[in-house]
């Protein structure tokens, strides 16, 4: 079964990022918010996919965005690397200088 | 409370007082107070509230901490005046004020040691270690030459001896607390960064090579899937935007 729409335990719907997007200066409805994240999504899986040496296909990677689980992965997965965007700031010293 | 406007003490009025509360009070067969003039006794103590601030003005006005926690120390005065006023017994011919002082003190010290260090150490302990300590000075030994005599001549047994070493060993101004914070710099408490048990080396370097890899691959993106993908965690994208703009 195709699912369009996949509901994660925290975070914003569609409808609220097309707003919040709205605002940013990128126009869009809550269909095309959806059409966003999920081509994302695919593109980031199989950007991940390659940077660790594995090969992806297109089938794989739309097979993946579109399950739940992965949903909640990529929300970790995008925790974790934003946090270790965090601490290399902590730990540079010029950036603790400015 | 404000004590500079309350009446002083008379010493004869105060034993009058004194004779009239001993009167109201009615005790258990182990002498334990069952019941008593609640307003005698609150007369009592607002007749004898300055004790209370002179007590902590004498003795505990030195140190910072004191400073600090000084209204406290006043609240755990009258505490301690209270229990003054149900013991008093005014027939044996003392002072109130030389028997409430010991009380007071007694009160706020025992606030003091229960509130200082990270690590509680149980009042009994804390007295029976003062007794050998104060006994170790007068005779000018160390710890170290404590034996059996000296432990059966101030009735300690060797049980509570053993606990008394703990908490001679147990360096309280060492601990830490787990949530303070690192430096005033770092948002960061000593938790964060101290190392568990529970992750292993293997799973910290398959992390950080995630991560890595992730930030690559999330680089790669266009600026609008990168911030409608973290509006869809949750995660504030108006910085990212407007740097971009920015460059």
């Amino acid at each position: 079964m195709n699912h369009k729409y996949i509901t994660i335990t925290e975070g914003e719907d569609y409808r609220t990022i097309a707003t919040k997007m709205t605002d940013l200066g990128y126009k869009m409805n809550h269909a095309t918010a959806r059409n966003i994240l999920l081509s994302g999504m695919r593109k980031f899986v199989g950007n991940i996919a390659s940077e660790l040496g594995c090969s992806m296909s297109e089938s794989d990677s739309q097979r993946l965005v579109m399950r739940q689980d992965i949903h909640e992965v990529i929300g970790d997965v995008l925790t974790l690397c934003l946090k270790e965007q965090q601490e290399e700031l902590i730990s540079c010293p010029v950036a603790n200088q400015q | 409370m404000n004590t500079s406007k309350q009446a002083t003490s008379s010493n004869e009025e105060d034993i009058e007082l004194f004779q009239r509360y001993q009167a109201t009070k009615v005790l258990d067969d182990n002498g334990k107070i069952l019941a008593t003039d609640r307003s005698l006794r609150n007369d009592l103590a607002e007749r004898n509230a300055r004790l209370v601030t002179f007590v902590i003005n004498k003795f505990y006005s030195k140190k910072p901490r004191h400073k600090e926690l000084r209204n406290d120390l006043l609240q755990e005065g009258h505490l301690g005046l209270f229990d003054a006023i149900d013991g008093f017994k005014p027939e044996l011919g003392f002072k109130f004020s030389t028997y409430a002082t010991w009380w007071i003190r007694q009160s706020v010290n025992s606030y003091l040691l229960d509130e200082e260090p990270l690590l509680h150490i149980p009042s009994h302990i804390r007295t029976a270690r003062n007794k050998l300590f104060g006994l170790l000075k007068e005779r000018s030994m160390s710890f170290k030459e404590v034996s059996k005599d000296l432990l059966d001549e101030i009735g300690m047994t060797e049980k509570m001896f053993a606990s008394v070493t703990a908490a001679v060993k147990t360096k309280t101004w060492l601990c830490q607390s787990l949530d303070a914070p690192v430096s005033s710099s770092i948002d960061k408490n000593l938790r964060d960064i101290i190392p568990g048990d529970d992750l292993d080396l293997s799973v910290i370097v398959d992390n950080k090579k995630i991560a890595e890899a992730a930030k690559a691959a999330f680089e790669k993106l266009s600026l609008r899937e990168r911030c409608v993908l973290l509006e869809r965690y949750g995660i504030d994208c108006t910085n990212i935007v407007q740097e971009e703009q920015g460059k």
